[in-house]
């Protein structure tokens, strides 16, 4: 489809015996923020390395911006960017001697070049440290002027691997509404992350585990999934509590914030349906619960959610296999 | 392969090394200083100074002359015990086995009264064999004064029983057959005119082997590579990129070395340019393709050093810059033939001294050419293969 810029089908990569990507089909449409989440080890980047032509896949196929990812790298390669997990720009070279440097690997120089630089240092906001090592910028400006390097050529889709990674919330507000900007005017961004708030921003994220996608779907609409699953309690003595709650068969997992506890049920119920049952297991560890409350679901619920069912699964996996 | 690409990797590259001063000054420099060490260390072939004592239990004349013709080598540091006893014997045995003296020479009792009495003489050399260096050097020399000696003690006898009638006649009578020496090429036979050309083929391979390894080890651990593999550059591309500005440093170093050589040590430089040039400029490329082959397959700069000083060392040995490839034994000699310098050392020579022409050294111009194409060619061949690349 034509407004897909990311289209994969059964993508699968293997290092030896390690699947790190398993069976991946995968849309992303144009002109979208799309954020790739997953803990560590789960496949995003070797995902993002197929899909920007760095490596190929053992199996299945997929185009990108239109391209085949087997046979048209070098096509995906002109019309896409990559800002890089770790600062990849070369730190004894100033500003403006890295961004002429990728200009020039895209056969942008002279007259041209200029112009491009005065744009995009400019829209991020370097101009004034345009003489100075990359290595001595601070963590917001490198990654500004690596978003500046990794748009010289002006891609249709940029790939941005953990881009907020080590910056502070002022610098990662910025970048925010640099992305949403670039996203504005039609280009693609595919953005991987850690920081689930931030994915909450994206207009669709995908949760990536084990090598496989487990869920796809709009931040919100994904939320409403765990919509009544979650139960508030408000206890001062958070930590007991929790212990208390545990041994509940009805619930799966407790989370600490503070002096609210997150209580994750197994069936979906409401706070006046559970509270007596957590009242009276709070009362039996002798732990004063002061509310039970509706809470609404986060991402990062979400995330656990997953990770938990996945951790059960595999359980029983092993428990059937013995 | 696109040159503009080629060229604004060299740009890059070129900025890298003018940022890092420090490493730059030392480029410039380490190769003149290796070359003043080496040269004034390296080139002396000629052992000098080697303790030796000499006991003289005779007591006569013979010994006295025998003296003098020990004396006036300067191989030797020289401690006579004249009018000696068999206690003087001891201690010097002692003193060899203390590595106080290298070598003692015995001139026995009585050796001038058996003489002149027509029986025959020995003259004994005690010598430490534990100094490879050292101890040839004595025996060479003792042979040869023994030999001259012995002559002259031929014609003083033919003289004396008036079988000829001048020493002019005693000498022919003696010694008959002449030799006559006519060096070439190297009349003074200077050491450093030997080993000169090794030396800056060494340094030159040091320099290069070095300097490209740790390059693209160099972006892969900084994680830039991986930025360099998401453009559309080539591997070749960036090889060549990479090349370009360390090749100018090289034949940069390549001058100051024989400027050096020229001035400090009187060394004959005095080949065909062309010929020179041709043998500096294809070995420099050969040894920038080792360096980047060994880039390629490491990991991070650590590893690619470790592995560059793994190949340079028994270049060292094997490539015949020190010392002639006929000091090797035999089995071992093929492998010199592995490696480029071996090749620049024997070709470098020629040009410098001997004023060798294209049809002289165009087997070991094309050799090198080889390993460089070869080197060049795995190279990219393993880069496209890695997976974190293209």
């Amino acid at each position: 489809m034509a407004d897909d810029v990311i289209s994969t089908e059964a993508l699968s990569r293997r290092f030896g015996t390690l699947e790190a990507v398993k069976n991946l089909t995968l849309t992303v449409k144009r002109g979208e923020i799309f954020g790739f989440l997953g803990p560590n080890g789960a496949g995003k980047t070797t995902t993002i390395k197929m899909l920007c032509g760095l490596i190929a896949p053992s199996d299945g196929k997929g185009t990108v911006v239109g391209y085949d990812i087997r046979t048209q790298r070098d096509e995906i390669k002109r019309a896409t960017g990559y800002m890089a997990q770790h600062f990849s720009l070369y730190p004894d070279l100033t500003a403006d001697e890295n961004f002429r440097f990728f200009a020039g690997v895209y056969g942008i120089f002279g007259k041209e070049a200029d112009q491009r630089l005065k744009e995009l240092f400019e829209r991020v906001d370097i101009m004034h440290k345009r003489k100075e090592q990359a290595g001595r910028l601070s963590g917001g400006l490198k990654q500004r002027l690596a978003l500046a390097c990794a748009l010289v050529h002006k891609p249709q889709l940029v790939f941005l691997d953990e881009p907020t990674a080590g910056v502070d919330p002022a610098q990662r507000q910025k970048l925010w509404d640099l992305l949403y900007d670039l996203c504005q005017e039609g280009t693609s961004l595919f953005v991987t992350t850690h920081y689930l708030d931030e994915a909450e921003r994206c207009h669709t994220v995908g949760f990536m585990l084990g090598g496989e996608l487990i869920d796809k779907g709009a931040p919100h609409a994904l939320r409403q999934t765990l919509r009544g699953k979650i139960i508030g309690v408000y206890s001062e003595q958070s930590v007991v509590a929790m212990r208390a709650l545990k041994t509940l068969p009805q619930v799966s997992d407790v989370t600490i914030y503070g002096y609210e506890l997150r209580v994750f049920m197994r069936e979906a119920s409401t706070p006046q349906a559970v509270e007596g049952a957590l009242r009276r297991a709070a009362e039996k560890a002798s732990v004063k619960i002061d509310r039970v409350y509706a809470v609404e679901p986060t991402l990062e619920d979400l995330f656990m959610a997953y990770e938990r069912s996945s951790a059960a699964t595999s359980a029983e996996a092993q428990a059937e296999a013995s | 392969m696109r040159l503009r690409n080629v060229y604004h990797l060299s740009v890059k590259e070129f900025l890298h090394m003018i940022r890092d001063r420090r490493t730059l000054v030392f480029l410039l420099l380490m190769p003149t200083v290796l070359t003043v060490v080496f040269a004034s260390a390296v080139g002396n072939s000629k052992v000098t100074g080697i303790k030796m004592r000499v006991v003289d239990l005779d007591h006569g004349k013979i010994a006295e002359e025998y003296l003098k013709d020990i004396g006036a080598a300067e191989t030797f540091a020289l401690e006579i015990k004249a009018n000696a006893t068999e206690a003087d014997l001891t201690q010097a045995e002692e003193d060899l086995d203390r590595d106080k003296i290298k070598a003692i020479v015995v001139l026995p009792k009585d050796l001038t009264t058996n003489l002149m009495d027509g029986a025959g003489g020995e003259v004994k050399a005690i010598v430490d064999g534990s100094d490879t260096f050292a101890a040839p050097a004595v025996l060479r020399e003792l042979g040869g004064v023994a030999v001259r000696h012995n002559m002259k003690l031929a014609a003083g006898f033919l003289l004396y029983e008036g079988i000829v009638k001048s020493e002019q006649q005693a000498k022919l009578r003696v010694a008959p057959v002449d030799l006559k020496i006519d060096v070439r090429y190297n009349p003074e036979l200077k050491a450093q005119n030997f080993t000169m050309p090794g030396v800056i083929g060494l340094i030159l391979q040091l320099l290069t082997v070095i300097v490209m390894a740790t390059s693209i080890a160099r972006e892969r651990e900084r994680g830039t590579f991986e930025q360099l593999s998401v453009t559309p550059l080539k591997g070749a591309e960036i090889f060549i990129g990479k090349l370009v500005p360390y090749f100018i440093l090289s034949l940069i170093d390549t001058v100051n070395v024989m400027i050096v050589a020229r001035v400090l040590f009187g060394v004959s430089l005095s080949g065909h340019y062309g010929v020179v040039t041709a043998l500096v400029v294809v070995f420099v490329l050969g040894s920038l393709g080792i360096g980047q082959l060994i880039s390629v397959v490491s990991k991070n700069q650590a590893q690619a050093v470790q592995l560059a000083i793994f190949y340079t060392m028994p270049v060292f040995v094997l490539s015949g810059a020190f010392a002639p490839l006929e000091t090797l034994p035999g089995n071992v000699r093929p492998i010199a033939y592995l490696f480029p310098l071996t090749y620049f050392c024997r070709s470098f020579r020629a040009a410098l001294l001997r004023q060798a022409t294209f049809s002289d050294v165009g087997f070991d111009l094309l050799a090198m050419f080889a390993f460089a194409v070869l080197t060049f060619g795995l190279s990219v061949l393993l880069l496209r293969r890695q997976p974190t690349s293209r």
